[in-house]
């Protein structure tokens, strides 16, 4: 079987948090970058407009959907996750937990390894 | 609703990297509507319109500098569609097998056409060949002849370079890889050779086409050169048409 490589599993990571707090609900852009700072405890920041090239991508895919309403009596583009986003969201994290648990793996290996210079 | 102070450089770099119009046009109003929702975040916790006005800068850094979110936005918005995330394979690998199949099509339909043709003259018009002087239609032949090498030599190459360009055009592709599709089909397009034998008796006219390749200087100089120097020309024109419809668009 070909082996599946995983390029984009840095460039990926906007991605996933903006389909799991879409999972819990929809929200607009603004609401969706202060979500990700609070639910990281402030350690995932990045430039914030870049998150919306990102949901416009993911809806372009089909992952996501979009409508304007007024919210808080402003008018805004609030986005929420279609099924095609539920299931891309469940592959994405298993890709993800894959990813973490062989870093984790190499980083005991480390701790248990032998110097190469002794 | 208030816009960032760099909105207009924004849009320079958007534009400069052939998104189009309606994208851009969408994505500066969620980016002022964030903005605004920063500006009132700050408002609430500090109070004083002055600071704001001072802050602006700092507000700006946190929406992200704008080449960077236009490198962002143009790379998500190629990561969009196959031809954008693969321009090599659409635009260096892709433009001669789709020149081979637009030639076969071409002269499928040709075929087509012609057999048709030929078939309402025998049914509808009850014109037998044996009984056509092939001689004193000539001029009818040539000019059949010539219109069909025209259509056949340059149909297919225009229509897949216009395609390309399309695609580049559409997807936000730099438009170094057009220029890369149209020299690569303009050098193919350039060894085509046509000949042609009118016919003075049923079934003797010959339509012959095929690639003609010398490696004479000559050769090169009076016939590969002006041909490819043709093609490419057409090529340019269509590269420089789908950059002006954008233009246009914004």
């Amino acid at each position: 079987m070909a082996k599946q490589t995983n390029p984009d599993f840095l460039n990926g990571v906007p991605e996933l948090l903006i389909l799991q707090l879409l999972a819990r609900r929809a929200m607009y852009g603004y609401e969706l970058v202060r979500a990700i700072e609070e639910s990281s405890g402030q350690v995932l920041e990045f430039g914030e407009g870049c998150i919306y090239p990102v949901l416009h991508r993911l809806e372009s895919d089909g992952d996501l959907a979009s409508r304007r309403e007024t919210v808080g009596g402003r008018s805004r583009v609030v986005y929420r996750l279609t099924a095609s986003g539920r299931k891309r969201l469940v592959a994405r994290i298993a890709a993800w937990r894959s990813i973490v648990g062989a870093v984790e793996q190499v980083l005991q290996g480390a701790k248990h390894g032998k110097p190469a210079v002794s | 609703m208030a816009n960032p102070p760099s909105r207009d450089a924004l849009r320079t770099e958007l534009e400069r990297r052939g998104l189009p119009p309606a994208y851009i046009e969408r994505l500066l109003g969620e980016l002022d509507d964030h903005y605004t929702d920063l500006l009132e975040e700050r408002s609430s916790s500090m109070g004083a319109a002055r600071k704001l006005d001072f802050e602006a800068g700092d507000l700006q850094k946190q929406l992200g500098e704008p080449t960077q979110l236009a490198i962002f936005a143009a790379e998500q918005y190629r990561a969009r569609s196959f031809w954008g995330r693969h321009p090599v394979m659409t635009f260096v690998l892709g433009p001669l097998p789709l020149l081979l199949v637009s030639w076969i099509f071409t002269a499928t339909m040709i075929v087509w056409i012609g057999m048709g043709l030929n078939y309402v003259c025998e049914h509808w018009f009850e014109i037998e060949q044996d009984k056509i002087v092939y001689a004193d239609h000539l001029w009818v032949q040539a000019a059949f002849m010539v219109a069909f090498t025209w259509f056949i030599v340059v149909f297919p190459p225009v229509t897949v370079a216009a395609m390309l360009c399309r695609t580049a055009r559409r997807n936000a592709v730099e438009w170094r890889w057009p220029i890369i599709s149209c020299t690569l089909i303009s050098l193919v397009a350039g060894l085509m050779a046509v000949s042609y034998h009118l016919a003075l008796q049923p079934n003797e006219g010959r339509i012959m086409l095929g690639v003609d390749w010398d490696l004479s200087a000559r050769w090169m100089l009076l016939v590969y050169l002006p041909k490819f120097a043709a093609a490419i020309a057409i090529g340019l024109l269509l590269v420089k048409r789908s950059q002006q419809k954008l233009k246009l668009a914004t």
